[in-house]
């Protein structure tokens, strides 16, 4: 073999060799700080709380504040406080990120790695109170190769502007998948995505199908059943497989021509599936037959028999 | 003196809700696992017990079953969770829980309910 | 010269590889970690664990203590064998006996009751009598008995990571509803969670493992959800690994006179266990 490629091959793996000690030895040394670290963003919440509910009009200097390395960690510690809490005045918390440059920190690891890790700097990014410049810097991940990064860069798009929220859904060009969605609802909590699901529902855009879908069925908005009936009934398999969960959790009657339909052309483990998922939903035997035929029924019994859910409501 | 006990296995949650609690004039204790707040609940009497997860009421623990032997009505206990389906609901108001409430949370509204539970 | 530079190449590229994807795991947690859908139950993905044969309330607690809402443990336990345990469940989760007829989807042998709590708060808690011989017969009622439409089945002494069971919902619901038909995981080729239709397609759980379906909707993560079990797998592979490379630095040792050859099966062997070493520290991360 040539000499050339032998040592090249040695620099190689000896260059692997440093870089693999190096992130040993950065874990271990982060293992060690941690119990630290976690105290001073125990120390640092107190001032954050009195921050949000604004009893104090000044940005206070915290302890994780002082170190360049600590950035990061107030960044995630004002992202799991403005997650877990609603109604505060997210001027102050964004002030501190302004002047701790939690928001740059952040932009430059997005800017450095790739895939997942710059997915998950991102959607810290979306979780924070961000700025234009953010929203502007993270525009060009749009076509990023990663679904995840592609779906960060909506998340800190929709959370830094909550009046397009809608608009930024529907232009996204991939289908959302339940997960996402999931975390799209989450902004509605945080108050940053608006309520009213008829328009969603009415939508001619997937995406927006998909998360008033989601949103009827978190709050269990029994009069959108009729809006949903059309969504069952449409072309879009997915789409009918969610209205189809949401219609059924939210106990409507089975009686309707298009839920007949999209269980006819269901396969016959599907069907069982399904009646294992209405008997779950507390369906009676009277209410499942105009699915399931009479030859089923007995084995839908048994199921409805077997959950016993009349009992424990007792 | 009011006396309240924060339990949750996330200390970033204890913190932030004993934080918002501060100023009260009570008490504030917390309890990051069953030990602790077994040792806590067996030294002092607390009037408000809060606890940021769901978990303690799945496995079938008589903690807060010692905690409020039947016929007391104190300490009172709420729960604060992510979780809002019915039968999450109703799984806890079943256990005895008084009060229910989901993350996110109002940080006023928990200062106010947790004043009138402590001093009507 | 050749084979052992083959070789050391070979060494390389395998323990760089497993390294790499142990970090894509990483990130895949931490971006799985991240994400609230699983809070608060809005992913659409029940999961029902089935647990066989086991002996103890405190494990049963333990799962029982998930916060993830759609969840369910189903023990299929011979009461016969577990007369303390069936005791203890009964006292504490207010059992009831229910009617029990088998679907019909998986074939069910000697089932002898099924039972429930009384109390909403334990509904996610289901126990079969069942004196089916063999483990893979006891998964099958506990199948047939489950809720939800994933199964996960559960060794005797597998615990799930803290947060595991709403890390393994969040990736099954990336894909589309009911669209995965095996979890995989990868180290241990071993299928986590199966979905119901695709075991009713094969007629029930597989005599092994690490059986897999034709079917093209699986899911494979090198992430772990599960502890207390021994990947005998990967520690294979590591001793192999080594043992080939000590037997490389043997031949080079007593063939050639030059200190090259020597020199780089050393940096190869200290790639390779820094390669593990990173692996594990990951791992236990992850725990």
């Amino acid at each position: 073999m040539n000499g050339w490629f032998e040592w090249l091959f040695v620099g190689a793996v000896a260059v692997g060799c440093i870089y693999l000690s190096i992130l040993l030895c950065d874990a271990t040394l982060q293992r060690r700080r941690a119990a630290r670290e976690g105290l001073l963003m125990r120390r640092s919440v107190s001032d954050l709380v009195r921050m949000m509910v604004g009893e104090e009009r000044s940005i206070p200097r915290l302890s994780l504040d002082r170190a360049v390395r600590h950035r990061l960690l107030l960044g995630e510690l004002i992202a799991r406080l403005t997650a877990a809490v609603y109604g505060c005045d997210p001027f102050p918390l964004a002030k501190l990120l302004c002047r701790s440059k939690v928001d740059r920190a952040l932009l430059r690891i997005a800017k450095r790695t790739r895939g997942l890790r710059r997915a998950c700097a991102l959607k810290l990014l979306a979780d924070l109170p961000s700025f234009e410049l953010v929203v502007r810097t993270v525009a060009r991940y749009r076509d990023d190769a990663s679904r995840e990064v592609r779906f960060a860069v909506l998340l800190v798009e929709t959370a830094s502007d909550p009046h397009r929220v809608l608009q930024r859904i529907a232009d996204y060009e991939e289908p959302l998948s339940r997960c996402e969605v999931a975390e799209l609802l989450h902004l509605l909590r945080r108050g940053l995505l608006p309520i009213a699901y008829r328009p969603l529902l009415e939508s001619e855009n997937g995406n927006l199908q998909r998360l008033g879908v989601v949103l009827v069925e978190l709050f269990a908005i029994e009069e959108a059943d009729r809006l949903l009936l059309p969504l069952i009934a449409s072309q879009d398999r997915e789409l009918a497989a969610w209205a189809f969960r949401a219609y059924y959790l939210l106990h409507r009657p089975l009686r309707r021509k298009e839920v007949v339909a999209y269980v006819r052309q269901m396969d016959r483990i599907d069907r069982c599936i399904l009646m294992r998922s209405l008997a779950l939903a507390g369906y009676t035997e009277s209410q499942a037959r105009w699915l399931f035929g009479e030859k089923l029924m007995p084995r839908y019994g048994a199921l409805v028999a077997s959950f016993k859910r009349s009992l424990v409501c007792g | 003196m009011a006396r309240i006990l924060i339990f949750s296995t996330d200390d970033l949650l204890t913190e932030l809700v004993r934080s918002a609690l501060m100023g009260l004039g009570a008490e504030i204790r917390t309890a990051a696992d069953y030990a602790a707040f077994l040792r806590l609940s067996g030294r002092m009497v607390f009037d408000l017990v809060l606890v940021l997860e769901t978990a303690p009421f799945w496995g079938g623990r008589s903690l807060f079953r010692r905690l409020r032997p039947r016929p007391l009505l104190r300490p009172e206990i709420y729960v604060v969770a992510w979780h809002q389906a019915d039968e999450t609901v109703l799984g806890m108001l079943e256990c005895g829980v008084d009060q229910y409430m989901t993350f996110p949370l109002n940080l006023a509204r928990l200062r106010a309910k947790v004043i009138t539970a402590l001093y009507r | 010269m050749w084979m052992m530079w083959g070789v050391l190449i070979v060494a390389v590229v395998v323990a760089g590889l497993r390294w790499q994807l142990a970090e894509r795991a990483d990130d895949r947690r931490r971006w799985l970690d991240r994400m609230y859908g699983a809070r608060s139950g809005t992913l659409g993905v029940g999961i029902s664990a089935l647990v066989v044969g086991e002996q103890r309330l405190e494990r049963c607690e333990a799962l029982l203590e998930e916060e993830y809402a759609p969840f369910e443990v189903v023990l299929i336990l011979n009461f016969e064998r577990s007369l303390t345990l069936v005791e203890d469940l009964h006292q504490r989760y207010h059992l009831i006996r229910v009617e029990y007829h088998p679907s019909g989807e998986f074939p069910v042998r000697g089932v002898q009751g099924l039972y429930r709590s009384r109390k909403r708060r334990f509904r996610r808690l289901v126990v079969v009598d069942c004196r089916a011989p063999g483990e893979r017969a006891a998964l099958d009622v506990g199948a047939d008995v489950a809720s939800y439409d994933y199964l996960l089945p559960l060794r005797r002494h597998e615990q799930l990571v803290p947060g595991g069971v709403a890390r393994l919902a969040t990736e099954l619901a990336r894909q589309p509803l009911n669209g995965v038909d095996q979890l995989i995981y990868a180290p241990m080729l071993r299928c986590l969670v199966w979905h119901r239709a695709a075991l009713m397609r094969v007629g029930g759980f597989p005599c092994r493992r690490s059986s897999l379906t034709l079917s093209a909707r699986r899911v494979v993560v090198w992430e772990r959800y599960l502890r207390g079990y021994t990947c005998l797998g990967g520690w294979c592979s590591a001793i192999l690994l080594t043992l080939l490379l000590l037997l490389v630095g043997v031949v080079v040792w007593l063939q050639c006179g030059t200190w090259f050859p020597l020199a780089a099966w050393g940096v190869v062997l200290l790639f390779v266990v820094l390669c593990r070493a990173r692996i594990r520290q990951l791992d236990r991360l992850q725990l």
